[in-house]
């Protein structure tokens, strides 16, 4: 195992901690997470040995940003990123967990909305931060999730008051820059009572960058919000991406999953909704593509607690190369959530002899009156299809082509987001190019 | 530019092991309908795919040429941009892609890459188009037959067509499972692009078709092969009289051929 925790040690976490004037409850629960992470197992993830995945667990980068923020900083990145919306009312920017930009529309912040930097958010909200951080995920589930609660170095909070609709979408640039960095984000979304909003968050590195990139994601939908969440990780191969995103939804709240997961490098993710009071619902909905030798694992989980809660999984997987690709869709439905709903389907494409795809539904039902439904697949390009689109013309290449396309439209139309849904899509052009 | 022609020779094919044609010989050129005939399973539709170069057939024997070239030794692709179409019978549905691109995919494939269809030029062909076929607009925008209907189906494979203007069209059993409005939409589609460029094979089991789209020859196919020709008065008659007399005349006890292929 390549983890080098011994660079690190409690003193060097509570002067990181106190370099970011962080309250002390803060600097306790960073101790306290380390020292738990070094006795915690790995997360055990069927068939996949992640233990042999380079993970240098490093020095958390970044302190605060104390030069004031100007649109300056924007060009430079835009160089970089010809993509980025520049000119988006509701943007923050940061690099290696350090913010370099943020702009929000004013009248959002007459109502209330906060879009801030999560180790800011500390600062000025601070009894926000502490009622939710670390509490949709739970410290101790595993190595990673303790050393991301011990090693946080930037992140999102956003809050939305109560009957508030943020109609724009909140949009989070994460850059990771430099070699053998440690770079943990942690995103903290509070969406009060029947409010709603989209955050889209863009994770990206610089070509030659490397290190781990250990994050989570964290959604409180209260009764009646919905709050739309999208992310698209864009991590060179370098990189070794791990993401828990985990959302908390109360009575009749509403949480929508839009993840493009189109890393070069190992990547682990999952997506969790925890269905907690009566109906709540979720929608997740996931599209992958595995190339070169990268690993990578995708988990997608809906717990029903309450009644008439309804969830639905839609996982889409390619894979090339000699990639492997682990699809799963977990569903449990406990005992007392009559009339719960939860559907599942995961497909997998492969596209060489080389590469793995795995689907698997997953169904725990403790309950009688509900429904369930799933189904997976694995296969190649349907050749009716292409025997179909070549009748018309068109070459066996680009008939596969648009096949692949059409079978990831689903999340793809679901960007909300031009400049990103255009990467994205120029990012799978490149991954399928032969 | 000349008439075209398609001309079939002795085509023997076979799907896995079994022959299906046994040695099909057949002429059609622009300008000219014919109609093939037949009870199922005799091989009218396996012609019809294995022109089209459907993987699952086999080519055993004979040629076939399309204004003098070998289409057999084109790939799919080829064969249709060489100015083959064949409206499929049971048309695939392809998720998360458009009508509409499809469709501009498909012209432009034919097109050279420095003289692609500008998009006005694209959309006011498709309006016109599916204005004559009395489709509604937002087809053009739904994922390529998903959830569409048999008839919408066969309306769609007739707008394509329409759009990509084929020298010869091989309509399989287009009129399957359409009511008679639309049957009256699709043959109006058919006749209006009738004419010296266009040489038309329609496949069918039903002479009612024939009553909107006037054949100038009608081929009845039974065992593989063509076994009687003769003008638009054959299918009248088979119409009229089924099948019965032609094999009693021909000393056909089964006309079926395979296993009801």
């Amino acid at each position: 195992m390549s983890v080098d925790i011994k660079s690190l040690d409690q003193e060097r976490i509570r002067r990181f901690s106190e370099s970011r004037k962080e309250p002390q409850w803060m600097t306790e629960l960073r101790i306290q997470a380390f020292e738990k992470a070094a006795q915690l197992p790995w997360p055990k993830v069927e068939k996949m040995r992640i233990q042999r995945w380079p993970l240098q667990v490093v020095q958390p980068s970044g302190g605060i940003q104390e030069e004031a923020f100007d649109a300056a900083v924007l060009a430079a990145y835009k160089q970089d990123m010809p993509w980025l919306d520049d000119a988006a009312p509701n943007l923050l920017v940061q690099e290696n967990g350090t913010t370099r930009f943020v702009r929000m529309d004013e009248e959002l912040k007459r109502q209330g909305v906060i879009l801030s930097g999560l180790t800011e958010a500390l600062q000025e909200h601070e009894a926000l931060v502490r009622e939710h951080f670390m509490n949709a995920a739970d410290v101790e589930e595993n190595r990673f999730t303790a050393l991301h609660a011990g090693l946080w170095n930037g992140g999102l909070f956003v809050y939305v008051p109560r009957n508030v609709e943020v109609q724009l979408p909140l949009q989070y640039l994460s850059y990771f820059t430099g070699q053998g960095n440690g770079c943990y984000p942690h995103v903290l979304i509070v969406a009060d009572e029947n409010s709603s909003l989209t955050v889209v968050e863009n994770s990206v590195s610089h070509a030659a960058a490397s290190g781990v990139h250990i994050g989570v994601t964290e959604v409180h939908v209260k009764r009646g919000a919905r709050v739309r969440y999208v992310s698209v990780h864009l991590l060179h191969e370098g990189v070794v991406d791990v993401s828990y995103r985990r959302a908390h939804v109360d009575q009749d709240g509403r949480m929508e999953w839009v993840l493009g997961e189109m890393n070069d490098g190992h990547t682990l993710a999952e997506n969790d909704s925890l269905l907690r009071e009566n109906g709540a619902s979720s929608v997740s909905r996931l599209i992958a593509i595995g190339t070169g030798k990268q690993q990578s694992n995708y988990q997608s989980r809906n717990r029903h607690i309450g009644q008439h809660t309804t969830s639905e999984i839609f996982s889409r997987g390619v894979t090339r190369d000699a990639s492997w690709l682990i699809m799963d869709g977990v569903t449990k439905i406990d005992k007392g959530a009559r009339r719960a709903d939860g559907r599942q389907e995961q497909k997998v494409m492969m596209l060489s002899e080389q590469s793995r795809g795995d689907a698997n539904p997953i169904l725990y039902i403790d309950e009688n009156d509900v429904q369930a439904g799933h189904a997976a697949g694995i296969g190649q390009v349907n050749p009716e299809q292409l025997y179909y689109l070549m009748s018309r013309g068109i070459s066996k290449k680009e008939a596969e082509r648009l096949i692949i396309m059409g079978f990831l439209e689903p999340v793809v139309s679901r960007i909300p987001v031009e400049g990103i849904r255009q990467q994205l899509l120029t990012v799978i052009e490149r991954k399928l190019q032969a | 530019m000349s008439i075209p022609i398609l001309s079939i020779r002795d085509f023997r094919v076979k799907v896995e092991d079994t022959e299906i044609l046994k040695g099909v010989t057949l002429e059609v050129k622009g300008g000219e309908v014919h109609a093939i005939m037949g009870p199922n399973g005799t091989g009218k539709s396996t012609l019809a795919a294995a022109l089209m170069g459907h993987p699952k057939y086999e080519v055993t024997g004979g040629s076939v040429t399309l204004n003098g070239e070998d289409l057999l030794a084109m790939d799919v692709a080829e064969r249709s941009r060489a100015g083959l179409f064949l409206a499929m019978q049971y048309p695939s549905e392809v998720s998360g892609v458009t009508n509409a691109d499809f469709l501009r995919a498909a012209i432009n494939a034919r097109r050279d890459e420095n003289d692609q269809i500008s998009l006005i030029k694209f959309i006011r062909k498709l309006e016109e188009k599916m204005n004559l076929l009395e489709m509604d607009p937002s087809f053009a925008h739904r994922y390529l037959n998903e959830g569409f209907s048999g008839g919408e189906k066969k309306r769609n494979e007739i707008l394509q067509m329409l759009m990509l203007e084929p020298q010869i069209a091989i309509l399989d059993e287009v009129d399957s499972g359409l009511d008679i409005d639309a049957l009256k939409v699709v043959a109006k589609g058919v006749n209006s692009m009738r004419g010296e460029k266009t040489g038309f094979l329609i496949i069918t089991h039903y002479q009612r078709l024939l009553n909107y789209i006037r054949p100038d020859f009608v081929h009845v196919m039974m065992q593989g092969k063509i076994v009687r020709s003769g003008g638009p008065e054959l299918a009248e008659q088979l119409e009229a009289q089924g099948y019965d007399w032609l094999k009693e005349e021909l000393g056909i006890v089964d006309e079926t051929v395979g296993q009801n292929v």
